[in-house]
């Protein structure tokens, strides 16, 4: 259905300006975002294919500026142009007082960047195949059990607007997401693995072999003490690690004052070897697209450089409400419910010169976290990041000697990042919309249960 | 699509007389309302209307799924789910007998206390404007704020191949109200949730609430970051709840349960988990609870389920197919987040039954030890979880003590429930905004009604 962008979407594409002009005759600027999207999902549980799926989806969403106050109004069918404008219009008279303007500039024409014939057509053989080569490789470890969802989507976007601007690409998103588990009497094992891309480079073999290696790694058990230890940081560790930074570069929590971090562009926050971009047209990138959800052209925005910070992300509005200019970071949920917000489309923290192996090599008493477990809730804009080791490794001299279990690691992120930074290795690791290196923190604080 | 009956017959339509083991077609129609208040500004109305459909097909054992918002997808689309479940069945090649439930005929409709589809948009706003500028006019360092009213109504029409056909009428209402106090770089933020799935008077009244969670906020920003460590712990009854659904609720979903012998192994009834005085249950009954399910999304009507009795492992969350898998009842937790995706085994409302003893009781003879206030979430891989209180305050010789920020604490389910000494005699009915996250399926309306309790020993991270 997404092959028929050159006139497959008449109706759809007859609607949207249908709005626009009834918003614009009610005498509001409007801006009308459609996307639609059809994704084939085939899902293994348990070492066995359970369900294949087939969903369709599309989303229509009016914003509209009426008499200086900003309304919303969104369904899921194509249909009530008027009904529409008129729920965006009441909104409107209540709504919040408009501080920007729509973009007229459109972002220019899709090339085809974030497109892959491949994808699109690939037979959901090709996906059970994948599935089966990873519960093979899974039920080769004993006890292991293996669940898969492997997925291709292609979606389209439209957005328009009455001051101009027209914007229309395609996307297309790979993607597998990856469970293996062992479980015993008192003891869970649980090792995952995703990625995505708008291409066909989703290496799922690759994947297993990795996360084959982390079961056999991981079945030994080993005591912990509680204390300060040097801890190296997988890619999947890391991504909580940066849950304070994202949240306090919101361009939101920055015009509301949440943020702490209003007057400090240009400052050095962290070690000067810490560089993390957000980039909207990293190549295969699945958080990227032509433009971002309120039609501004994505870009790359280095947030942090050497460790000044150097941008937020930006929406519209609060590019608007901070006198900055907008990042092309206006995102929108998947059912277009809600307003734009700031988020990051693929972010990228910059590799370093160590590699792994020396990372590793130098720690004499310290913990690998694969990945924490509740380590994205709590009171992130004040840095703090606490979460259960749900897989980590004891080192010793550089060896993984067991898993270590039922203990919490606490760190500063804003500190860490600062002081405590002790390397960046040369390995970085893809996870669909992010790619991490591994990050050596000199010093966390550990505390476990007691026997 | 308007017209309840149009709606059946062609859903009906869509399941009959097809080559499945089992069919089943949903259609749903939401509107959504949200207000948001950010700081000083209104930052958000919007009013949505989402709709779209569903269907699932079994054949030997596979399931098909496809989901659509346009009707006049249907019918082609019925077509891709039972070729699906074929694929899926041939490889799989089992007969999998889905527990079987009393086909129904049904309509439930809501039945509001005060309907906030006959509030007005202008009133929703208003009345969240008044709570922020009483939150923004409380002066620094309280410098920000956010509060928030989302409420949802859908009509939701299910139909099986065996029979049954259930319109059902659903509100979930949830909001809070919060404080943001900063100083120095420090950011600290009291709140508080509401929500119910029948009753707009829930966001009524909330002056009190405001005032409390302004004067929160201010006096974190000089608590210190408590001190990690192993302490024994009381949780305040919204805290037990949330400490309830990561630590035995997310394990007693028993669709993974239904395809891991290893587990079934671990879990098996009988096993005792915790001491006497420990009762679980999750319910689908609790009318005004935001886990309130008359009938789940396979239509099997709700019930409340024992999960822990005296301590001792009676019952899971079962959808048709892994209560079939298991040779037990079905009961009510099959639930999708929306028309999108397929039916799960998921909590309602999850709690434990009420004890003895009185908040001091549960103080008492504790020399130092933490009172954990409030949730901001957790999270479990069925074994050790997680979970976040807003606050805390230290416990000294069974007396609240000063207070403390960024209280985490983990746990481990083969320790922490045997640890629960203490369980508190009255409940808390109170609802959280937000919802429970499973897989793609978040945020899913859920209740913990529970009473405070202490737990021996836990493991709380921090400086």
């Amino acid at each position: 259905m997404i092959d028929r962008v050159d006139g497959g979407f008449g109706p759809e594409f007859a609607f949207m300006e249908r709005v626009l002009d009834l918003a614009r005759r009610a005498g509001a600027a409007a801006e009308v975002y459609w996307t639609s999207g059809e994704r084939l999902p085939v899902n293994f549980e348990a070492g066995r294919l359970k369900r294949i799926e087939r969903t369709r989806r599309q989303a229509l969403a009016l914003r509209v500026l009426h008499e200086g106050r900003v309304g919303l109004s969104s369904t899921t069918v194509a249909r009530d142009p008027e009904k529409l404008v008129e729920r965006a219009l009441a909104a409107a008279r209540f709504g919040p007082q408009a501080e920007f303007v729509f973009p007229g500039e459109s972002p220019g024409s899709d090339r085809g960047d974030w497109w892959d014939d491949r994808v699109a057509a690939l037979e959901e053989d090709v996906l059970l195949e994948w599935g089966r080569g990873f519960v093979e490789r899974v039920a080769a470890v004993e006890g292991a059990l293996a669940h898969a969802t492997l997925s291709r989507e292609a979606t389209v976007t439209r957005i328009v607007n009455t001051a101009g601007l027209d914007a229309l690409y395609r996307k297309t998103v790979l993607s597998a997401v990856l469970v293996a588990e062992i479980t015993e009497e008192g003891n869970f094992l649980h090792v995952y693995s995703w990625d995505a891309s708008t291409g066909t480079d989703v290496d799922v073999a690759a994947m297993a072999g990795e996360m084959v290696e982390d079961l056999r790694a991981a079945r030994r058990n080993v005591e912990f003490p509680s204390g300060e230890y040097p801890v190296v940081l997988a890619p999947r560790a890391v991504q909580d690690l940066l849950g304070p930074i994202m949240a306090c570069v919101d361009g939101r929590a920055v015009q509301r004052g949440i943020s702490p971090w209003r007057d400090r562009l240009g400052e050095q926050m962290f070690h000067p070897s810490f560089t993390l971009v957000d980039d909207g047209r990293l190549a295969g990138g699945v958080g990227g697209g032509l433009c971002d959800d309120e039609g501004v052209p994505t870009r790359r925005t280095a947030i942090v450089e050497n460790g000044v910070l150097r941008s937020f992300l930006l929406d519209l509005e609060s590019a608007a409400a901070l006198g900055l200019t907008p990042t092309g970071n206006g995102s929108r949920s998947e059912l277009a419910d809600g307003p734009p917000v700031p988020r990051s489309t693929n972010l990228l923290v910059a590799a370093g010169e160590t590699s792994l192996a020396r990372m590793l090599a130098g720690v004499e008493d310290g913990l690998l976290v694969e990945n924490f477990m509740g380590a994205w809730s709590g009171n992130l804009y004040a840095g703090v990041v606490t979460g259960n080791v749900a897989l980590g490794y004891r080192l010793r001299h550089g060896e993984r000697v067991g898993r270590v279990k039922d203990c919490m690691f606490s760190v500063n992120a804003f500190t860490a990042l600062k002081e405590a930074l002790g390397g960046i290795s040369r390995e970085t690791r893809r996870l669909g919309r992010v790619r991490f290196p591994y990050l050596l923190l000199e010093r966390a604080t550990i505390t476990a249960r007691s026997a | 699509m308007v017209g309840g009956d149009r709606v059946k017959a062609f859903l009906q339509a869509l399941v009959t007389g097809k080559p499945a083991d089992y069919l089943e077609a949903r259609y749903e129609e939401s509107t959504i309302v949200r207000v948001v208040y950010r700081g000083p500004r209104l930052e958000t109305v919007a009013e949505s209307v989402l709709s779209g459909g569903a269907i699932r097909a079994l054949v030997n054992g596979g399931w098909g799924f496809v989901s659509f918002n346009r009707p006049d997808d249907a019918e082609e689309l019925v077509g891709a789910a039972l070729a699906a479940a074929a694929r899926a069945g041939r490889e799989r090649g089992e007969k999998v007998v889905l527990a079987p439930v009393q086909p129904v005929q049904a309509d439930v409709l809501l039945d509001p206390l005060e309907d906030p589809r006959r509030v007005s948009l202008q009133r929703k706003v208003e009345l969240m404007g008044d709570y922020n500028r009483r939150i923004m006019a409380w002066g620094p360092p309280v410098t920000s704020s956010s509060v928030l009213y989302q409420e949802k109504f859908t009509r939701l029409w299910l139909c099986t191949s065996e029979g049954t056909c259930i319109y059902q009428e659903r509100l979930d209402l949830s909001g809070q109200v919060a404080a943001v106090a900063t100083r120095g770089g420090l950011t600290q933020i009291g709140r508080y949730g509401f929500g119910s799935s029948r009753d707009f008077g829930v966001a009524r009244g909330l002056e009190n609430k405001v005032d409390e969670v302004c004067r929160l906020a201010v006096e974190l920003l000089d608590a210190p970051v408590v001190e990690a460590g192993e302490y024994p712990v009381v949780c305040d009854s919204r805290l037990a709840g949330v400490f309830v659904h990561e630590a035995f609720g997310h394990l007693s979903e028993a669709d993974d349960l239904a395809e891991n012998p290893a587990l079934q192994q671990v879990m098996k009834l009988g096993r005792r988990f915790g001491a006497d005085i420990l009762n679980i249950y999750d319910s689908g009954l609790d009318q005004g609870a935001r886990g309130y399910l008359p009938y789940d999304d396979e239509g099997t009507p709700a019930e409340k389920t024992y999960l822990i009795r005296e301590g001792i492992l009676v019952g899971r969350l079962h959808s048709r197919e892994s209560a079939g898998r298991l040779g037990e009842r079905p009961t009510g937790n099959a639930r999708a987040l929306d028309f999108r995706f397929p039916p799960i085994c998921r909590m309602r409302n999850t709690g434990i039954d009420p004890g003895t003893a009185s908040f001091e009781e549960l103080l008492s003879g504790i020399k130092l030890g933490v009172y954990a206030v409030d949730s901001y979430g957790g999270e479990t891989n069925g074994e050790m979880f997680t979970f976040t209180a807003g606050y805390g305050r230290m416990i000294r010789n069974g007396q609240l003590a000063e207070l403390v920020r960024e209280v985490k604490l983990t746990g481990n389910v083969f320790h922490t429930l045997e640890n629960i000494e203490a369980i508190g005699r009255d409940v808390g009915t109170e609802e959280s905004p937000g919802g429970c996250g499973k897989g793609a399926q978040a945020p899913l309306p859920v209740s913990h009604w529970s009473p405070p309790i202490r737990i021996r020993r836990a493991v709380i991270g921090g400086r």
